[in-house]
């Protein structure tokens, strides 16, 4: 095969190849899990955690501090390990999923941290006193200020991640008190290793603990920082945007690193838009058509401030992606026939979704929006479906004024889609409608493992 | 699109990180448990004859009821308590294989850590108790002092005692007694360390 001249790649377009899938398995990600609680049970055992909880009041206490402790630092390390981001636990599960264990891992983090500081006050005030035990945790021991920093900024950043909190903040100031997070638990680090019982005598415990720690900072920094780096190698610009509906907006980001690229519909990035006061910020958005050589299609929709510029971006503005993430791609159908569900401006990854599905699979679509004038690709949708085989259904207008009340029940489903339950369901939306799909279609006998939800970005 | 994998590459990873987790778990030291403390002191860099080791599974039968056992006292704390009747020590064992040994290697000025070795009595106190064993050279110079117990009730008296017990050993060695001085912080650790110390010295068939 002679390798194209640069002339002739750019003038032939070609769509991008898919990513490859991830090789790990559920039963890896189990493995490594139960393998880390395994050597922290084991290594608190070992050092006399078990025999101590037989043991006085104090022993016991501080027996469970230090276990707790040390829940509380794996729950830190694995969710560290998810927000790297790693395209081998990303490509299977998807970045959304990772993001929410993480939120999750935080919470059991910070409860595990609440109980660990709790036991070790308890532990230490019987032989001097509450007073003098707070007094000795909080700065008098070696490393204990810094720690006692580094809880207080962990506890500050998961309380406002919770979502009641979470919903209050704006966005830049939640993100820079998240940020805090890594002086958290760096400053924590140091009282495990001078003052924890498993560390401090036992060199073959403290050198693996070491270890783990600077493992995951190298990775941190490596996939964080050096995959922005090589993004920042590779910016795109923007060369068409286009008004689609009200508040809706194309914009197309092309450059020649495309010619390297691999993406598949349906997939998202997160775009940081090279302009004054924007770009230390990501969104993420999804692709809205099939991605190739000569450029990625996105449909936002402007919600917020950051949507808001980039529907106003001007042509030929610098834009860095990194992506795609995203794992509900047609890679997820089979030989099946196809039921897609598109609520909104969930039309952009349906529209490149469904682009690169076969005539076999008769794609059936339902788009949802609350206006008219929010129906974005519709002409582009009945072409790709009509060439397809398949059949586009909108349903439009505000929720009171349907004639039914849940146009998602399982009845409404089968009567449109009578062979609902032999095809694959795909839905992209807001939330509340994701939840009613996946509801109905399980009611209407669609297989769980059948439906692929995609939480909206754009 | 993928096929589905195989059992064995299901379980591989599984089995093998279990077996590696498991490996690490018993290669840890186990400080932890009463008796297994690795906080000794021997002088030099030369490393102890296996002889002067043996003697630490001397039999309790061996000590000689005329041996007066010297009183632990720890004069400013009023809970310190002896506890002869658990640890009937001083326990004096010269080591059998070297009788011979002593003559030539004074003769050639070499002294060697394998001489008798004492274990101490329990002294009590606040937080819990010290045990002290300690070796004497062929020269009968206090060469080595292994920490046999030292109070563990509290994560606070662990870091204190490991931070400062290596010190008292260290600096019992190069005083070749017990007039070592305090590490600030570890005073009563000290007051127990000093008079168990001294105990071993005062029942020490030569020194």
């Amino acid at each position: 095969m002679t390798r194209p001249t640069v002339a002739s790649a750019l003038s032939r377009v070609r769509p991008l190849p898919a990513p490859q899938a991830s090789r790990v398995l559920d039963t890896d990600v189990g493995a490594i899990i139960g393998v880390l609680t395994l050597v922290v049970v084991g290594l608190w055992s070992r050092h006399g955690g078990v025999t101590a909880l037989g043991g006085s009041a104090a022993k016991a206490y501080t027996s469970i501090a230090q276990l707790t402790g040390l829940f509380c630092s794996e729950a830190g390390i694995l969710g560290l390990i998810l927000i790297t981001r790693t395209p081998l636990v990303e490509r299977r599960y998807g970045l959304d999923r990772m993001f929410n264990w993480h939120r999750l891992l935080g919470e059991a983090m910070a409860i595990f941290l609440a109980l660990h500081i709790a036991f070790s006050i308890a532990a230490w005030a019987i032989p001097d006193g509450t007073m003098n035990a707070i007094q000795s945790l909080t700065g008098k021991e070696p490393y204990m200020a810094l720690t006692t920093v580094g809880s207080v900024i962990v506890l500050i950043v998961t309380i406002s991640s919770l979502k009641s909190f979470r919903n209050k903040l704006s966005y830049e100031m939640w993100y820079f008190v998240h940020l805090t997070a890594y002086f958290g638990l760096a400053a924590s680090f140091s009282h495990q290793i001078v003052l924890g019982t498993d560390f401090s005598t036992d060199s073959l415990a403290r050198g693996f603990w070491v270890g783990i720690h600077l493992a995951l900072v190298v990775w941190l920094i490596w996939s964080r920082w050096g995959r922005l780096f090589i993004a920042i190698a590779r910016p795109l610009r923007v060369t068409a945007v286009t008004h689609e509906a009200q508040g809706v907006t194309s914009v197309v980001l092309s450059g020649t690193h495309l010619r390297k690229a691999k993406a598949h519909g349906g997939q998202f990035y997160l775009v940081r838009q090279m302009v004054k006061g924007r770009w230390w910020q990501t969104n993420p958005f999804s692709l809205s058509a099939q991605p190739t050589t000569a450029g990625l299609r996105f449909t936002v929709k402007s919600r917020g401030e950051s949507s808001n510029a980039f529907t106003n971006i001007a042509v030929g503005t610098r834009v860095i992606v990194e992506g795609p993430y995203g794992v509900c791609t047609p890679d997820v159908v089979k030989s099946e026939k196809v039921l897609l569900v598109a609520g909104g401006v969930g039309i952009g990854p349906v529209v490149s979704f469904l682009e690169q599905l076969g005539s076999e699979h008769e794609p059936i679509i339902l788009y949802r929006a609350t206006s008219e004038k929010e129906v974005a690709h519709i002409n582009e949708l009945e072409a790709l479906a009509s060439a397809r085989n398949g059949k586009v259904h909108t349903l439009v207008g505000p929720r009171a004024t349907l004639k039914v009340a849940d146009p998602f029940s399982p009845a409404v489903l089968l009567k449109v889609v009578p062979d609902l339950a032999k095809r694959v369901v795909i839905v992209a939306g807001p939330e509340s409608m994701v939840k009613a799909v996946q509801h109905g279609a399980k009611a209407a006998g669609v297989p769980v493992e059948n439906i692929h939800a995609e939480r909206a970005w754009w | 699109m993928s096929q589905k994998p195989t059992l064995g590459r299901q379980i591989f990873p599984a089995v093998a990180l279990t077996v590696v987790g498991v490996g690490f778990i018993s290669l840890l030291d186990n400080p932890g448990g009463n008796g297994g403390v690795a906080l000794e002191g021997a002088f030099g860099a030369t490393t102890v004859p296996m002889n002067a080791d043996t003697t630490t599974v001397l039999p309790e039968v061996a000590v000689d009821p005329s041996v007066v056992v010297p009183q632990t006292t720890l004069a400013p704390s009023p809970l310190v308590t002896v506890a002869p009747v658990v640890t009937p020590a001083p326990v004096v064992a010269p080591a059998p294989a070297v009788t011979a040994a002593p003559n030539t290697q004074q003769a050639t000025g070499i002294d060697t850590c394998d001489g008798v070795a004492i274990t101490g009595p329990v002294a009590s106190f606040r937080w819990g108790n010290i045990q002290l064993r300690a070796t004497f050279s062929q020269k009968n110079v206090l060469c080595k002092v292994k920490v046999l117990t030292y109070p563990s009730d509290h994560q606070k008296s662990i870091y204190i005692n490991q931070n400062a017990l290596p010190i008292y050993n260290q600096e019992a060695i190069t005083a070749g007694g017990a007039q070592i001085s305090v590490v600030s912080g570890a005073t009563e650790s000290w007051r127990a360390y000093t008079a168990d110390l001294q105990a071993i010295i005062d029942s020490h068939p030569v020194g």
